[in-house]
Parts: C-alpha cells; sequence; structure tokens
C-alpha cells in the first residue's frame, strides 16, 4: 500500500515537473526539469542493462532444462557473453573490436534481415492490391502511382508519373498523414494526461483476481 | 578478401536462406544477431549514460542530487524477476515500483509535452496557414483558377475529414441528433478515403525502402566477388 501511493506521488510530482517546463519559462524550473530527465535517462538505460541480463537468465534456464532449441540458445549466449567481453575488456562502443563486431556482424545481419522483408512486402502487396471496394481501389491506385513515380521504368512508361506522384505525396497523403498525426497526438495527450493526474497507473503490480463465491 | 568480409558475406547468404523455408542456418544467424545486438545494446548503454553516472556526471555540484538515479537503478534491481520455480521475490517488485513510476511519469510528460507542442500545434498551424482568402489570389490569376486554391481545398477537407474519422460516436439524441450523425458520416467518409490515399503512399514508400535495401546487399556482393561492373 505504501509503495503504492509512493509510486503514484514520486510519477506525479515527476511528470508535472517536467511538464511544468513546456509551460513556464522559470531557470529553476528548468534546471530541474533538466535533471529530471537526465535522471530518468540513467535509468532506462539500466534498465536496458537489467534487460540484457534477463535475456541471460531466460537462455541459460533454456540450456540448463534442456528445452527445444537450446543450441539456438547457445549461439545467442556465446554471441552476447562475446559482444559483452568485448565491449567491457576494450573500452566501450567506440574502440576498434567493436566497431568491427558492428561492420562484420551487427549491420550485414541488419540489413540482410531488412532486405528480407523486401519479398515479403511484394507477396502481401500481391494480396493487398486485390480491389474489393472503393476503398482498396483508392488504396491500390495510389500505391501503384507512388511506387511507378519514384522507379525509372515509370517515367519511362509516362513522364507524368513522377509529377502525379508529388502531387500525391504533396497534397492527399499529407492531409491524411496531417489528419492521423493530429488524432494520435490528442490519444498521446489524453493518455499521459491521465497517468500524470494518476487516473491510470500502470507502474503498479496488478493485483490477483479474487474469486466470489 | 579480409576475414569481416567473409564473415559478413556468409552471415548475408544465411539470412537469404530463409527464402527456402526455415533452416538452422537461418536460425543461427537469427540467434546471432539478437546476442550480438543485446550486448552492444548493453555496452553502449552502459559506457555512454550509465558509467557517467556513477561518476557524478548528471549532477556535479550536488554529490545528493548525484546519488538518486543511482538510488532509482538500484530499486529497478528489484523488479528482475526469478525464474519460474525459483522462490518468488514478489515483496521487492513494490519497492522496485517507485523506479518504474519515475520512468512512467518523466516519460508521460515528454509525451505529452511533445505531442502539443511538437505535433498538435505545429500541424494545427500549417493547416490553418492555408489560405482559401481571395484576396490572396488576386489578378492576373483569379481564386478558381489557382492550383493552389484547389490544393489548399483538397488539404483542408482531408485533414478535417481524416480527423472526424477518429470521432468516437455515440447513438445521437435529442432533436438535432440525426443532423449530427449525418454530419459525422459524411466527414468521416471523407476521412476514410483520405486514409486510404494515405496508407497506399506509405507502403509504396515502405516496398521501396525494403527494395532499396535489397538493391544494396546484391550491389554489395557483388563488390565483393568482384562481378560488378
Amino acid at each position: 500500500m505504501v509503495s503504492r501511493i509512493l509510486s503514484t506521488v514520486v510519477a506525479m510530482t515527476a511528470g508535472l515537473l517536467v511538464l511544468a517546463n513546456f509551460f513556464f519559462y522559470s531557470d529553476p524550473i528548468g534546471a530541474l526539469s533538466l535533471y529530471l530527465v537526465r535522471t530518468a535517462s540513467v535509468v532506462a538505460a539500466f534498465a536496458l542493462v537489467l534487460g540484457g541480463v534477463n535475456v541471460l537468465t531466460v537462455h541459460l534456464n533454456k540450456i540448463y532444462s534442456r528445452d527445444k532449441g537450446w543450441g539456438y540458445s547457445m549461439v545467442l549466449l556465446g554471441a552476447l557473453l562475446f559482444t559483452l567481453g568485448v565491449g567491457f575488456l576494450t573500452g566501450g562502443p567506440a574502440s576498434i573490436p567493436m566497431q568491427n563486431i558492428f561492420e562484420t556482424v551487427l549491420f550485414p545481419l541488419e540489413a540482410t534481415l531488412f532486405s528480407l522483408l523486401a519479398f515479403f512486402v511484394v507477396t502481401a502487396a500481391y494480396r493487398a492490391f486485390r480491389v474489393k471496394s472503393f476503398e482498396t481501389g483508392l488504396f491500390v491506385v495510389f500505391g501503384l502511382i507512388v511506387l511507378l513515380g519514384q522507379v525509372p521504368v515509370g517515367a519511362m512508361l509516362w513522364d507524368q508519373f513522377p509529377v502525379i506522384k508529388d502531387w500525391v505525396l504533396d497534397v492527399p497523403a499529407m492531409a491524411g498523414a496531417r489528419g492521423i498525426l493530429l488524432g494520435v497526438a490528442l490519444g498521446t495527450a489524453a493518455t499521459g494526461l491521465r497517468v500524470l493526474l494518476g487516473i491510470d497507473r500502470p507502474y503498479a503490480d496488478r493485483r490477483p483476481p479474487t474469486t466470489d463465491r | 578478401m579480409s576475414t569481416g568480409t567473409i564473415i559478413a558475406a556468409v552471415l548475408t547468404f544465411m539470412v537469404w536462406s530463409y527464402l527456402l523455408g526455415d533452416n538452422p542456418a537461418f536460425r543461427i544467424a537469427e540467434h546471432l544477431f539478437v546476442g550480438t545486438a543485446v550486448g552492444y545494446a548493453v555496452v553502449v548503454a552502459w559506457f555512454n549514460v550509465v558509467q557517467p553516472a556513477l561518476s557524478g556526471a548528471v549532477a556535479p555540484q550536488s554529490p545528493v542530487l548525484a546519488a538518486v538515479p543511482l538510488v532509482f537503478c538500484l530499486l529497478l534491481i528489484a523488479k528482475v524477476r526469478p525464474a519460474p520455480g525459483r522462490s518468488s521475490r514478489a515483496g521487492w517488485s513494490g519497492v522496485g515500483n517507485v523506479a518504474v513510476a519515475f520512468l512512467v511519469g518523466v516519460g508521460a510528460a515528454l509525451a505529452v509535452g511533445g505531442a502539443l507542442f511538437g505535433t498538435l500545434w505545429p500541424q494545427v498551424s500549417a493547416t490553418a496557414s492555408l489560405s482559401l482568402d481571395p484576396a490572396d489570389y488576386g489578378d492576373p490569376q483569379p481564386m478558381l483558377a489557382s492550383t493552389f486554391f484547389w490544393q489548399n481545398l483538397a488539404v483542408l477537407v482531408g485533414t478535417i475529414g481524416t480527423f472526424f474519422y477518429f470521432t468516437f460516436n455515440t447513438q445521437p439524441q435529442g432533436p438535432l441528433g440525426c443532423f449530427r450523425e449525418g454530419f459525422t458520416r459524411f466527414w468521416s467518409g471523407i476521412g476514410r478515403w483520405m486514409i486510404m490515399m494515405t496508407l497506399g503512399a506509405l507502403f509504396a514508400n515502405t516496398v521501396m525502402s525494403r527494395v532499396a535495401l535489397l538493391i544494396g546487399r546484391v550491389r554489395w556482393l557483388l563488390d565483393v566477388f568482384g562481378l560488378s561492373g
């Protein structure tokens, strides 16, 4: 109960002080807000470190209990411990060995995994580009216009495709994106205010459901 | 060809092997990626953020204030849950909630501030600055013959329509209930069209970015093996 009240007080106080800096231009509030944001960034970074520890324990347990795919967990743990070892022994992410790991393993794997999505996006497009209603027709037509406007073959087919593509991105797509952004911003502000006013408390532990007889 | 280049090329083929179906080579590459990415992220977080904070960089002039982030970090350790079947530390979890609450509070405040002053205000200002005033479309080009007028009108109508699409509707009541329902339906219908156009354009851009990445990897491989022209 005490931690519940304390958590709510901490969230509301810290949040309202940081929010005040957006509305009041005052040196003490600005300095306090900056301090709180810096503190939060340290805690968030430490949470990332704890996340790494969690990954370690989950896969150690998987290996220990010989769960399905424990061999792959060994590969993951090996890569994790190797990267951690190199990082901590050579002085951080700016060291040459860490840069080598980034360029040799991390970047190629990330770029190739995302490039693999090209195949799946194309198959998804094949399924999505079936016109079933007027709305899906709009989706298909505008998607094709933007696609054809960006590739050389589109301009070869009709030199107006790039011009129409620019108009689509500048007028209807921008209007739609602007409306979506306005809705998202209002939703974010409303949800954030509910947290700051203590109406929603996502940080509190959920109590186990009680069974009524 | 360096060892690093050979490793990168082998890993690239291991990932692409997924096109033939799920296989051990892809699974190894996948787990290698996760392990390396987590390790790299932990090293970056530790050396760039946590370690400077340990040396008091957050508030160099006050040791007490500099200790606050460390206290929150220690409290956060209580949130690390034991493995299933091990002894429960549920009592400690409540202590860790204070650190999580601090993160959530500051995060919510930044989200509200960012939404209001980073998105809502600039977008409303940009929409309000679109001119439909005939005085702005004087000679030699009259208003209705101006492309800019029709573009401004389309952006305005599209933005309002899309915004109406997110309106929470309830059963209309009162004498003007039907009018209100019809008004909302009309604008949200326009909004649905605008959203489909926008999603079509965004989908096309996503396809283009992924294909560009694919072309980049293929060209890199061709360069590595000396096959590029």
